[in-house]
């Protein structure tokens, strides 16, 4: 059931975000190595909306949480793991309740996922957190190794699929920390350039197919280094990115809306300085229809609300 | 269940009561936890047990089976199932992956960590060419045969029920570059387009096969694809994919167009590089310089 209503109902969001912070139905069991991204998803809908929690001791908790997903280096022979250290995405490796970063021997199978140690790196920066218990250099090491000979990163040590998602962890978690020693940003740069497709736009790695989602990875991680000014074909990409509204934004060409998409594309044009060609109403007036009874944003009218849509909807309106 | 025994959890099972299950530890106030169900815990705790050890056994491998139709995003289940094969080092478990994965595919077909497992099955089955010493060796233990010929077919099958499925036309495209294996792709993606001319998946891809070197890109190739986009446009004209892919073939080809009068198909030109006029493009015949109009004027 969904709510047409022409504002975002900020009280039954509040509710669906208390709930989603303490704990998520068992239709999220698939996302349990995530709860860290989720954690981000949940506090940055948060953030967005004035209601980050503000006392100290709920503060505590959530940093604490995410502290002991630290993986820090073996405290007897840091060569071990020392590559491969960051954020977990949660406990799920048995690794033990640490939130004070003691020195600890390291656990086989073990490594941090460069997702997970953006978004922890945002949800300690959102809750103010100075980042004192942080292992600067062994995360921005970490990162660095994860940076293949193309220019692109893969998400784990241990090897794992590498697309322009990781390519954008890891430009956040250099400007998060202020270290561009976690990449080689030529490297970097010229991977992203290569991603430019015949259309204008960027798939998930070169010659794949371009949207929304790729397209902003790519330009934003092309800002944060300050290399905006690399893209290739800079009037193709714009064209493309204001062809993607339909009502509210497609991915890809010839695709339904999802909301989801309003933040990769309005994003997009928004960093390229073109907000101005977006159609906000009718923008809004998709995304209102995709607002749920119980609070929180779907993908498409009369789906569930998830944690993801709700946070990209309001970063988005 | 209302009536019967419940069932044992897995640590409970004999053939595991040599391992005591970890648990995740929370600390006082966990966040965003999942309330899954307590199978999927027991035996993500005798996981937790069976890494800590270091085992790489066939019930460590059958362990991974069971979490992962619980949890099938679970990226290190997988990377440890990689694990275990790669030490069991057989054939036959390898090529068994492929219809685990189809078991899979059918809960849940867009999934990253299936896709790339994927790709890790068919480098082990395949070496690729150049790479064939770097092939671990495994244990020929099985006489079944799967071919790249049936990859292909596999992967047709999927995009039948999904003809714009990221992963699948990712997959495609990375075992095309990696094998080498472009002829008969062209066919493929107009076979596609001809049910649906605004697959932009299919552009996208007929588009790659072109620019990557694959195909041997001449005169008669180049004003057939222009024909075979303005043809896409016929009756389409809002199809912006059909346009990407036109303007692509004019402005966006890597090697910018040396058609070297080759303009009839008829391999004409001296051939030797030098002295060959690159021709107008009005050459090719009304219908680019309408479709250019159009475009301009749209």
């Amino acid at each position: 059931l969904v709510m047409a209503e022409s504002a975002v109902d900020l009280k039954k969001l509040r509710f669906f975000l208390t709930g989603a912070l303490s704990c998520l139905p068992s239709h999220y069991a698939n996302q349990e190595q995530n709860r860290l991204m989720l954690l981000y998803f949940v506090l940055g809908s948060k953030d967005l909306t004035n209601t980050l929690p503000e006392v100290e001791e709920e503060k505590k908790a959530i940093i604490d949480w995410v502290y002991s997903q630290q993986l820090i280096p073996d405290k007897d022979d840091s060569s071990l793991n020392d590559e491969f250290c960051g954020f977990r995405g949660s406990p799920f490796t048995g690794n033990p309740w640490n939130p004070e970063c003691n020195p600890t021997n390291a656990l086989k199978h073990d490594y941090s996922h460069i997702t997970h140690t953006y978004t922890a790196l945002a949800v300690l920066k959102m809750l103010g957190d100075d980042y004192s218990r942080v292992n600067r250099e062994a995360v921005i090491r970490s990162v660095k190794r994860l940076q293949n000979e193309n220019g692109s990163f893969n998400c784990l040590a241990s090897g794992s699929e590498s697309d322009m998602r990781f390519v954008y962890c890891a430009a956040c978690i250099c400007h998060l920390l202020n270290d561009w020693n976690g990449m080689d940003v030529e490297l970097t740069a010229n991977y992203i350039a290569s991603c430019q497709n015949y259309d204008g736009a960027m798939g998930q790695a070169p010659g794949q197919e371009s949207n929304g989602g790729g397209t902003y990875c790519a330009i934003a991680s092309l800002q944060l280094m300050g290399k905006l000014d690399e893209i290739p074909d800079r009037e193709l990409l714009l064209h493309w990115l204001m062809d993607r509204q339909i009502s509210g934004f497609q991915g890809r060409p010839n695709k339904v809306a999802d909301t989801c998409y309003s933040w990769w594309i309005g994003a997009s044009l928004q960093i390229l300085g073109h907000f101005d060609l977006v159609s906000e109403d009718i923008c809004r007036g998709f995304h209102f229809q995709c607002q749920a009874n119980i609070g929180g944003f779907s993908k498409v009218p009369g789906v569930h609300p998830d944690v993801l849509h709700t946070y990209f909807s309001l970063a988005a309106l | 269940s209302a009536s019967g025994p419940t069932p044992r959890l897995l640590s409970e099972e004999p053939e595991w009561s040599d391992l005591t299950p970890i648990p995740q530890k929370e600390g006082v106030e966990p966040v965003v936890q999942i309330l899954y169900d307590k199978e999927y815990s027991d035996a993500m705790g005798l996981l937790r047990a069976v890494m800590l050890k270091g085992e790489l056994s066939a019930r460590a491998l059958h362990l991974t089976s069971l979490i992962i139709f619980m949890n099938s995003a679970h990226f290190t289940v997988w990377e440890f199932r990689r694990c275990v094969l790669g030490h069991l080092a057989s054939r036959a478990k390898w090529m068994h992956e492929l219809e685990f994965m189809q078991e899979i595919n059918h809960m849940n077909t867009k999934n990253y960590q299936l896709w790339n497992h994927r790709r890790a099955v068919i480098q082990m089955l395949f070496p690729q060419p150049g790479q064939e010493q770097q092939q671990p060796r495994l244990a020929m233990d099985t006489l079944e045969l799967y071919t790249l010929e049936d990859e292909f077919a596999y992967l047709a099958g999927v995009l039948a029920e999904d003809s714009k499925h990221y992963h699948c036309w990712a997959h495609r495209q990375w075992l095309v570059g990696a094998y080498e294996r472009w002829r008969g792709e062209m066919d493929f993606t107009t076979g596609l387009l001809q049910s649906d001319v605004y697959n932009n998946s299919a552009w996208n891809h007929r588009f790659f096969v072109l620019s990557s070197g694959g195909v041997p890109l001449n005169g008669a190739l180049f004003q057939h694809e222009v024909v075979f986009a303005l043809n896409g446009l016929e009756d389409h004209r809002e199809n912006e994919s059909a346009w990407s892919f036109l303007t692509g073939l004019l402005f966006k080809l890597p090697h910018s167009f040396e058609c070297h009068g080759d303009a009839n198909g008829d391999g004409g030109g001296d051939g030797d590089g030098d002295g060959d006029e690159m021709q107008p493009l009005g050459v090719y015949g009304d219908g680019i310089e309408h479709g250019i109009d159009v475009m301009h004027l749209s």
